[in-house]
């Protein structure tokens, strides 16, 4: 103990002098970081204290494995990586395995592969286990860049480097090499060699699976990425050929001490103790099938989009809605593969952020105006400046496409805290695109009529006002999916959905539509007076351009319809339900700490602050709760609502299920209406946003 | 004269586990009954040496609290 001096005694002695019970600290620690410690001596905290076996503390990945053990290990291993995939962590699957443990130490020290040894088995082995530690470290960094850290993913990697530095294809050419190997063993039976030759295969086509974010599709081309969609049916193919098999005789043979939570305690750990997970052989093969499914109809749907509508469905339908069906990998893959780090949408060269804003806005409002020609026919410096503002403008407009596309990427939760976030983004850009357009009207009368009479169209701040209002009934209805809410809130969730609903569709209707009909109109005007025949050509392009913006806002409007409808009569029901006290809405139970006022400006307060449409008060929500209800009018609408949506030309499948599943809640609340129960709680119903009342 | 238990706090401090575990790390609270929380731990155990981070070290647990002794003068 040379130059230390012992202070036990005198530590003790002096917590003497504490008074009043208080803890000592230092003025740089805030204690709530404390219950973040771990506590050494007790046996549920300490992975100090965690008891190895002699064959755990002294196993040796250098050993030499037969091909039944291979096998058994290779199987662990995959269902490791599908364990640590299902909400735990790397400690407690992955590197739970000696091996992948070895192999992320050694690199530490030699920044190479490690190879367990020289014969055909140790070599098959390493390929495997470096090609699945390769594979961690590329879900790590997919985990840091786009996920969240203990919500879609948790790491805890215990201070490793998994392979980051070493290239894919070093590891793929490995992979290669060991299927040739298995294949061109003679000692070994030929149905093992099988066996094994398909566990690298799919090791192979995980390591690959990365390759769809790098892939550069040219939007709206067809081009079907043929190589990479072989790789994904051949890694189908692999899972439902290895799902037949039995691995219960080949883990058998798995040595003693090669999974166990030796990691724990060996390696830098700032966590617990955590028992060793690892889900049934059955789920690992499911998810792992479910996987390379999700990511073939990712690549077959994205590069079979036909046009800007398309897309905007697809990432509406197939993305958005459908995000927490998708497994934690495709999640992560598909954001970046949606936008890379060049701005670039589905890495097209050609298709970009900026692109893809112009085309949202064209495919809304902005299609054959002025703003979208950028003819001001204005003298060269005032044009200069224009163009400058208009720059400013669409910048802005391109954050809001990045952020609308992140949006639909995340998990269903995080999209709603996002939203949320870019609601005052939205309604900022809504004021400054209202003031741009106005004063070019004032200034040089740039401006494209609504329709027949003198209105601006304001195609810019349109388009804006209509993504902030469907943001904001997205949050609202969300908080239903996401089982946000309170039982008592439910009403006021419907009721202002269906206000914001109401603005929606006035806006829609006497606006969008009123003005690319009118826009139809005029060029089908022009054309009837144009005799050249290249002229026309160009006008009929024009004209089937606005013929598809209408298409798709006809589709948009009649989502819209039905979600009016249907807040409408969920809101005339429950509003029943309170008047014949079946139901409370406007007061909290006896043992809520809130009063119900202070919840609903809690609730609503993300919309305070927007400025159009204007936030509903608790004085407007009380007196809606009075309004008489008309049962029989809610009944013949409900029944009305299967015969007037047919959803024809609707192409996105996953489009049509959604239209579906409302118009199957109009029918389970029609069976609703038919209770005179008290309301007690929500149910799963057809569509996420209405569930059943019970 | 017994130092005050504030004077300790952001040492350096060596504490031997009765378990023969060593922790090496920065003393950050201290409680009236000398339970400790240590930031920025090692653990040392025989030959082998890791990070644990913020640990707390109950008072039963303590063999022994070791301090630089240049660094204890200067606390004087």
């Amino acid at each position: 103990m040379e130059g230390f001096i012992d202070i036990t005694s005198e530590i003790f002695d002096s917590v003497n002098q504490i008074a009043n019970n208080k803890v000592v600290q230092s003025p740089l620690f805030d204690l709530l970081e404390g219950a973040r410690a771990i506590e050494v001596s007790n046996k549920k905290l300490d992975t100090g204290l965690i008891e190895l076996t002699e064959e755990e503390l002294n196993f040796n990945c250098y050993g030499k494995v037969n091909i039944k053990q291979c096998i058994g290990i290779l199987n662990k291993l995959l269902r490791s990586l599908m364990s640590w995939l299902d909400h735990s962590s790397i400690p407690v699957t992955l590197l739970s395995c000696r091996y992948v443990q070895e192999v992320v130490e050694q690199y530490l020290k030699t920044s190479k592969m490690t190879e367990f040894g020289d014969d055909g088995f140790s070599r098959i082995l390493s390929s495997a286990v470096n090609g699945v530690v390769k594979f961690i470290g590329i879900m790590i960094t997919v985990g840091n860049t786009v996920l969240y850290e203990e919500e879609d993913i948790t790491t805890r990697a215990l201070d490793m480097n998994f392979l980051n530095e070493i290239l894919i294809d070093e590891v793929i050419e490995n992979l290669e090499r060991s299927i040739k190997i298995t294949n061109d063993l003679v000692s070994a039976d030929d149905s093992h060699k099988l066996i094994l030759t398909h566990q690298l295969k799919l090791i192979l086509s995980i390591v690959q699976s990365p390759i769809l974010f790098n892939l550069q599709i040219e939007l709206f081309q067809g081009n079907p990425y043929e190589f990479f969609n072989i790789i994904l049916e051949n890694a189908i193919d692999t899972v439902k050929y290895l799902n037949k098999i039995n691995f219960e005789e080949f883990e058998k043979e798995v040595p003693v001490g090669c999974f166990s939570k030796y990691c724990q305690k060996k390696l830098n750990n700032h966590n617990i103790p955590g028992e060793l997970y690892m889900i049934s052989q059955e789920s690992t093969m499911k998810n792992l099938e479910d996987i390379f499914q999700q990511l073939k109809s990712i690549l077959i749907k994205s590069t079979s989009l036909k046009n800007i509508a398309c897309l905007e469905n697809w990432l509406d339908y197939d993305v958005q809605l459908q995000i927490n069906k998708y497994h934690v990998i495709t999640r992560g893959f598909l954001q970046l593969y949606l936008i890379r780090d060049d701005q670039s949408i589905l890495g097209s060269p050609t298709f970009k952020l900026s692109h893809l804003s112009l085309e949202l806005m064209n495919n809304c409002t902005l299609a054959n105006t002025v703003y979208s020609s950028r003819n001001w026919n204005i003298n060269i410096n005032d044009c200069k400046k224009l163009d400058e503002d208009y720059n400013k403008i669409l910048n802005d407009l391109d954050i809001i496409a990045y952020q609308l596309i992140i949006i639909k990427c995340n998990n269903r939760c995080r999209q709603r805290q996002l939203i949320n976030k870019n609601l005052i983004l939205l309604d900022s850009l809504q004021v400054n695109c209202e003031n741009f357009e106005i004063s070019n009207y004032n200034q040089f009368k740039i401006n494209d009529k609504l329709s027949d009479t003198e209105e601006l169209s304001l195609p810019l701040t349109s388009f804006v006002y209509f993504k902030k209002l469907q943001l904001m009934i997205d949050f609202l209805l969300l908080g239903i999916e996401l089982e946000l809410y309170n039982l008592v809130e439910i009403y006021s969730i419907y009721w202002y959905s269906n206000y914001l609903l109401k603005h929606l569709l006035n806006h829609f209707s006497t606006r969008i539509i009123t003005f690319n009909n009118n826009k139809l109109v005029r060029l089908n005007n022009k054309r009837k007076k144009l005799k050249n025949a290249s002229q026309k050509i160009q006008i009929d392009m024009k004209r089937q351009q606005l013929i598809d913006v209408i298409k798709h806002n006809q589709q948009q409007l009649a989502h819209y319809q039905l979600l009016y409808r249907l807040t409408d009569n969920v809101t005339k029901i429950l509003r029943n339900h309170h008047i014949e006290g079946r139901a409370n809405f406007s007061e909290v139970p006896k043992d809520f700490l809130i009063n119900f006022e202070k919840m609903f400006r809690l609730r609503f307060k993300p919309f305070e602050s927007i400025g159009v449409p204007k936030s509903l008060t608790f004085d407007e929500y009380l007196i809606s709760l009075k309004e008489p209800v008309s049962l029989d009018a809610v009944i013949k609408d409900l029944e009305s609502i299967k015969q007037d949506y047919k959803f024809e030309g609707v192409e996105n499948q996953n489009q049509l299920e959604w239209m579906r599943s409302l118009v199957k809640s109009s029918l389970m609340y029609l069976l609703h209406l038919n209770s005179d129960q008290e309301l007690r709680s929500l149910t799963e119903g057809y569509n996420p946003y209405f569930p059943n009342f019970k | 004269m017994t130092l005050s238990p504030d004077k300790f706090i952001g040492s350096q401090l060596k504490i031997q586990l009765k378990d023969k575990r060593d922790l090496y790390g920065v003393l950050t609270v201290i409680d009236p009954f000398g339970n400790l929380l240590v930031s920025n731990v090692k653990e040392s155990r025989d030959e082998d040496v890791r990070e644990i981070g913020l640990v707390s070290v109950p008072k039963d647990a303590i063999d022994k609290i070791f301090i630089d002794s240049r660094y204890y003068n200067s606390l004087k």
